[in-house]
């Protein structure tokens, strides 16, 4: 019992120590940034001798005889090698921060998360007890429950449908921004304003109260249902009404696109003109294959986008879950890893349909 | 009548090359159909594009009864500023950062959120003219002008209502961070050879891919037992790290711009002596100038409008714009006056109660749009976003 009641105690206050270490961490971080930087110019600036400067501060610490020898040592391990290793090592450094990230805040709470979506958890006060329930969040989700699945069905039904429509408005208003007319600047102007303005609360107000929906005149509607029976054109009617949410949502794919249209050899088009081809078919015969690449690039951006947006109800019922009685984080954690799942099936399945085929060879 | 039909057709047919080279273009010169083309369907999308935003600002000037009246479709009857008046109130604009600084150290029970996390605004905030000289000595002869800048932006910030000042740190500082990390990151990958770089890429894409709702829960828990939950270090720490918000999507585009970027002059540094940091610090940084403003711009609008995990890791203690707009419906009651006499129709929350907050909520992004955008575009036409 005492032996227990010691090692709690040793716990806990390596527990307290441990708390106080990251924020002293990043303070030290930011005050040796400034520290260094200040230093640096304003001795320099004094001194008018700026690296003299800094080696009279450092060098006295440098010349400390335990400093010295792990500076000889350091020297030792460092040298004999080739210019490439020393390039590879500096690269090393420069990725440090990432790949401590990296197991840090992803490889961690990863296996966290995976631990934690195969049992229930409990909270008293600030300790997380964990009971063990094997797949039961996992078939409660996608047997008992109704709220998530069904929001899964309707996020990836939204992404298969978004998504072309998204892709070839963005080129359309790509092809027409790249075009040498008067007042460009200003249209790409207000087709870059949704990049910045865009959230989740902004859209979800707008949606509520009707903004976001131009209504075709009736007129127009009579006429196309003269033409065609109402069951084929509803489809397009309401796909008219996200028509706005749709376009919000194309700002940075324009983006994409216009940086490669931008890049294409003028020489190209006109070599294509002299031969005799018409806009069509330089548009399909070179502009579309020279831009494939950047469609799969801004598949892979809106699906990620649409997924994250604040105004995506999967993000509100995973947050709401974390906290509600019944639930908890266990099953948060089960909600989450099967939406990572879902997209990224649904992002393989894009590239799949999207890629570049090998092309087949012309006689 | 015929006889001039006649002559008419006989002048069509006679001239058609030029009327047809007028319409359609030949050559290198566009016709007259092209810009009719090219401008109806720029400005069909432009109109389209704006039509949301026209439409919330006509209806957040109507009183309830005009939006209840058929016959008032855009223009209200009479301005009713009250919608302005009370959504100011809800989203905390009536009040000065200052008054929060003068009760930070006259009357610290009385602030909203913990002292520790207000002292450290203001101190960040307090040494925005230091930082920008400092940093500013490295690139410019003359630093003093930079200082100067940073005192009026110092005091612009001081006049700011507090909301604005709190979502302007939050996301000012976050994306500073996110940006520097990222610029690092891709320097490292762009310039340098060394083992596991395209594992580092692939798995810099898996996370890219994987949605910000995986991680948060277990990272949040993790940001409880280190006490940085509920501050802003919750949000700087991943951002140092490299696994801030979207942090893939900068990294990326800094890896892509130095890649460009011609290496013979870094190659020539090099040899005479330069460190690879100083390299970094002296040369790549300048000439990569497009890319930084792009990365601060994004960067800066995607952390203002992000709203999820800011909630989750700062636990409420600061909050920004896009979350009092949230809450503004539930906090109606105690924002408005009902206490005016006469009946509560107008007073009552309506979506022209909601058009004003939002409309509220996105002037300073649409405001720092204003005056960047012609940077951006620059930018954007000097870099090749588009990824490999």
């Amino acid at each position: 019992m005492k032996l227990k009641s010691t090692v709690n105690k040793i716990t806990q206050a390596c527990k307290k120590v441990t708390s106080i270490i990251p924020v002293v961490y990043f303070k030290l971080m930011a005050l040796i940034v400034v520290l260094f930087v200040s230093v640096y110019h304003f001795f320099g600036r004094l001194l008018k001798k700026p690296v003299n400067g800094v080696k009279r501060f450092f060098g006295k610490l440098l010349s400390l005889p335990g400093v010295k020898g792990m500076m000889r040592q350091f020297e030792k391990w460092k040298g004999n090698r080739t210019i490439a290793q020393k390039k590879a090592m500096t690269g090393y450094l420069y990725l440090l921060p990432w790949i401590l990230g990296f197991f840090g805040l992803v490889v961690y709470p990863f296996s966290r998360i995976i631990y934690m979506s195969f049992h229930n958890v409990f909270q008293y006060q600030q300790t997380y007890e964990f009971e063990w329930v094997g797949l039961d969040n996992y078939s409660r989700i996608l047997t008992k429950d109704i709220d998530f699945v069904l929001e899964v069905q309707n996020f990836i039904v939204r992404v298969l449908l978004y998504t072309p429509v998204i892709i070839a408005l963005a080129i359309i208003i790509a092809i027409l921004l790249n075009q040498n007319v008067k007042g460009k600047s200003l249209f790409r102007m207000i087709f870059f304003l949704p990049i910045i303005i865009l959230n989740g609360e902004l859209l979800n107000n707008m949606s509520n109260y009707g903004g976001m929906d131009i209504h075709l005149g009736a007129f127009v509607i009579d006429l196309i249902e003269t033409v065609i029976p109402h069951f084929a054109v509803s489809i397009f009617i309401d796909m008219f009404g996200y028509i706005i949410e749709i376009l919000w949502y194309t700002g940075v794919p324009i983006l994409i696109f216009l940086a490669m249209l931008q890049k294409i050899d003028r020489s190209l088009y006109e070599a294509a003109s002299i031969d005799g081809a018409n806009a069509w078919s330089i548009f399909w015969k070179i502009t579309l294959p020279i831009i494939r690449p950047a469609i799969t690039v801004s598949i892979i951006f809106i699906v990620v986008f649409l997924a994250n947006f604040d105004g995506n109800p999967i993000n509100n019922i995973i947050l709401v879950s974390r906290s509600e009685g019944s639930r908890r984080e266990g099953y948060a954690s089960a909600l989450a890893l099967i939406y990572s799942f879902v997209q990224i099936v649904v992002i393989t399945i894009l590239y799949l349909i999207a890629r570049e085929r090998p092309q087949r060879e012309r006689v | 009548m015929m006889k001039r039909f006649n002559k008419w057709k006989k002048h069509l047919q006679s001239h058609w090359p030029s009327y047809r080279s007028r319409l359609l273009g030949n050559g290198g010169r566009h016709g007259l159909l092209y810009y009719i083309v090219i401008y109806f369907l720029s400005i069909t999308f432009a109109f389209v594009f704006l039509y949301p935003l026209f439409y919330m600002f006509m209806i957040s000037l109507m009183s309830n009864t005009d939006l209840v009246d058929s016959t008032i479709k855009w223009i209200p009857s009479q301005i009713y500023w009250k919608n302005y008046e009370y959504s100011i109130r809800g989203l905390l604009l009536n009040e000065s950062y200052f008054e929060t600084v003068i009760r930070l150290f006259t009357n610290p029970d009385e602030l909203v959120s913990p002292f520790a996390v207000e002292m450290r605004k203001f101190v960040v905030i307090l040494s925005i003219p230091g930082l920008t000289a400092l940093f500013g000595s490295l690139y410019s002869k003359h630093p003093e002008r930079l200082l100067g800048i940073g005192f009026i932006v110092l005091a612009v910030l001081m006049v700011l209502p507090k909301s604005y000042v709190d979502s302007l740190y939050v996301a000012g500082t976050t994306t500073l961070v996110t940006v520097i990390s990222s610029a690092l990151a891709g320097y490292g990958l762009a310039r340098h050879k060394f083992r596991g770089k395209g594992l580092i890429m692939g798995l810099m894409l898996l996370i890219y891919i994987l949605p910000k709702t995986l991680l948060f829960i277990p990272r949040s828990m993790l940001y409880t037992q280190l006490g940085i939950k509920g501050t802003m270090f919750a949000l700087w720490g991943p951002a140092l790290l490299g696994q801030g918000f979207q942090a893939t999507f900068f990294i990326l585009i800094f890896y892509q711009f130095f890649k460009m970027i011609p290496v013979q002059i870094e190659e020539s540094a090099y040899l005479d002596g330069a460190s690879s940091f100083y390299i970094f610090m002296k040369i790549a940084i300048p000439t990569a100038l497009p890319a930084f403003i792009i990365a601060f711009t994004y960067g800066f609008a995607v952390n203002w409008n992000e709203m999820f995990l800011t909630n989750a890791f700062l636990a409420g203690n600061i909050k920004t714009i896009p979350m009092y707009l949230q809450g503004l419906q539930s906090q109606w009651g105690a924002i408005a006056d009902y206490s005016t006499g006469g009946s509560f129709v107008d007073i009552d929350f309506t979506e022209a109660k909601s058009f004003a907050g939002t409309i509220l909520s996105i002037v300073p992004l649409v405001i720092m749009y204003g005056i960047v955008q012609r940077f951006f575009m620059e930018s954007i036409d000097k870099s090749g976003i588009a990824g490999e």
